[in-house]
């Protein structure tokens, strides 16, 4: 009876023990769940966001300085973009060495594409005429970009009211064109219309312009200060020729129509009519930097990240 | 006085030793069914946790490859692009293993080995994705330039 007596409550015990491991899996599993909910609530690649944030700063800031050296016309403007993207990397460079990251943009001369700048900056009103007055005129041939397309209309009365005898802007492709008219609905009308065409599709846009003035800023989709669908986007259809023209020409139709000053910069440098330069009458036509692509580099401990970028400020986005 | 005698010598102590029986074997039966009752209950919950974390890292890993892809997106003739992040080696005492399963609508599918538990997350991508894994739980997400691919790979 003893030996009996000492055996007793061996099952309850060993099922103590059982029961205590399976308490002991279930602190370790409710662990876990805890430690989910921690990582729930980490942030993505925080560095990530912060990298396309640099490179959108990095276009902005180089994007600045090829136009600064092309309005202020600098001599050696390759050398000057060079140091002054060398000024933009050292000075970034530093302040993100502070946080622990190593930010490198560089440019070499030969990833510069030159291209022109025509300009007519009149005072008088000039009518969008060649230097030899011709009213339709070509600007430019085998162009494979154009950017920062800029019109002053600086009277207004002078436009057209009918849309066929109107000034047209055009470029001419191989196997398909781009066209926009400036017009005005009725002779004594403030209402100033932009007809866009590009291939088969076909958008106008209507301001009301009180001023003897407006501007029409193409390649920003801006006419007479407010966004213009049909320089952007028009019922899904994008507006701009979207780099689906290459090789086309630059041309202005019934330049007579219309009176002001105007800047845009091209691809290429195969100018067709004869331009002055800043000396004599307008259009001018002066060297530039049509864009050019910047090494880009990022580093964090997490994050490497090396790329070209591509600016040319003006340009619209593909 | 017959009805007064005592047991006979043999069966005595006999309802003493059937007590006993009849005792073990009810708490065996009781404590049996607790413990396979916890088993179940620590098993289960351990497959919902196990479920749940890896969604969390899915989601993190899926997050991680969309970055990539904005980032070959935002670049001109992107060069290098990695994105290492960590995560534990082992959801809730099981180990895992992350792939992309590179199809028209690809995903992230993690598998949990020793309880066998599945999870897949979706991915929205331009870049093309490339059929890959990782094991380790520091994983590194990088751009594959020969193959023009997003590939995930242990660092």
């Amino acid at each position: 009876m003893a030996d009996l007596r000492r055996d007793r409550g061996q099952i309850i015990l060993i099922a103590a023990f059982a029961l205590a491991i399976t308490f002991v899996a279930i602190a370790l599993v409710v662990n876990s769940a805890i430690f989910t909910e921690n990582l729930a609530t980490r942030s993505d690649q925080s560095d990530g966001s912060y990298v396309l944030q640099t490179r959108h700063e990095v276009e902005q800031n180089v994007g600045d300085v090829v136009e600064y050296a092309n309005r202020n016309n600098l001599s050696a403007l390759n050398e000057s973009i060079i140091n002054s993207v060398q000024n933009i990397t050292t000075q970034s460079g530093l302040a993100n060495a502070q946080r622990g990251r190593v930010v490198s943009v560089n440019v070499t001369e030969d990833s510069q594409n030159a291209g022109e700048r025509i300009i007519q900056n009149s005072s008088a009103n000039r009518e969008y005429r060649s230097s030899s007055r011709n009213g339709d005129w070509k600007l430019a041939s085998s162009v494979d970009g154009i950017r920062a397309v800029h019109f002053n209309v600086t009277d207004k009365g002078k436009l057209s009211t009918s849309e066929e005898s109107a000034f047209h802007f055009v470029l001419d492709g191989t196997s398909r064109n781009w066209n926009m008219t400036i017009y005005k609905d009725a002779p004594s009308s403030d209402d100033m219309k932009v007809t866009v065409t590009n291939g088969s599709t076909s958008a106008t846009c209507t301001r009301e312009v009180t001023k003897s003035f407006f501007e029409i800023d193409v390649t920003r989709g801006q006419f007479a200060g407010s966004p213009c669908h049909a320089l952007s986007y028009s019922n899904g259809d994008r507006m701009w020729i979207d780099g689906r023209l290459s090789n086309y020409e630059v041309r202005f139709t019934n330049g007579s129509q219309i009176a002001g000053n105007y800047s845009m910069v091209i691809d290429g440098d195969s100018l067709d009519s004869s331009f002055n330069s800043t000396s004599g009458p307008p259009p001018h036509n002066l060297d530039a930097i049509y864009g050019l692509k910047v090494n880009y580099t990022f580093e964090t401990a997490d994050v490497t990240y090396n790329t070209s970028v591509r600016v040319a400020p003006g340009e619209p986005h593909g | 006085m017959d009805s007064e005698r005592p047991p006979r010598p043999g069966q005595r102590s006999t309802s003493t030793t059937l007590g006993y029986v009849l005792t073990l074997s009810i708490a065996t039966l009781l404590v049996t069914g607790l413990l396979v009752a916890g088993g179940n209950f620590v098993g289960d919950n351990q497959s919902r946790v196990i479920r749940q974390e890896l969604q969390v890292i899915g989601q993190h890993v899926a997050g991680s490859i969309e970055m990539a892809d904005r980032l070959v997106v935002a670049g001109d003739d992107v060069r290098t692009v990695h994105l290492n992040q960590s995560f534990p080696q082992q959801v809730a005492g099981a180990s895992y293993r992350i792939d992309i399963v590179a199809q028209p609508d690809p995903y992230v599918r993690l598998n949990s080995t020793q309880p066998d538990v599945s999870v897949e997350v979706d991915i929205d991508n331009t870049t093309s994705l490339g059929a890959s894994s990782a094991s380790t739980g520091r994983i590194t997400v990088r751009y594959d330039q020969s193959d023009d691919e997003v590939v995930i790979d242990d660092v």
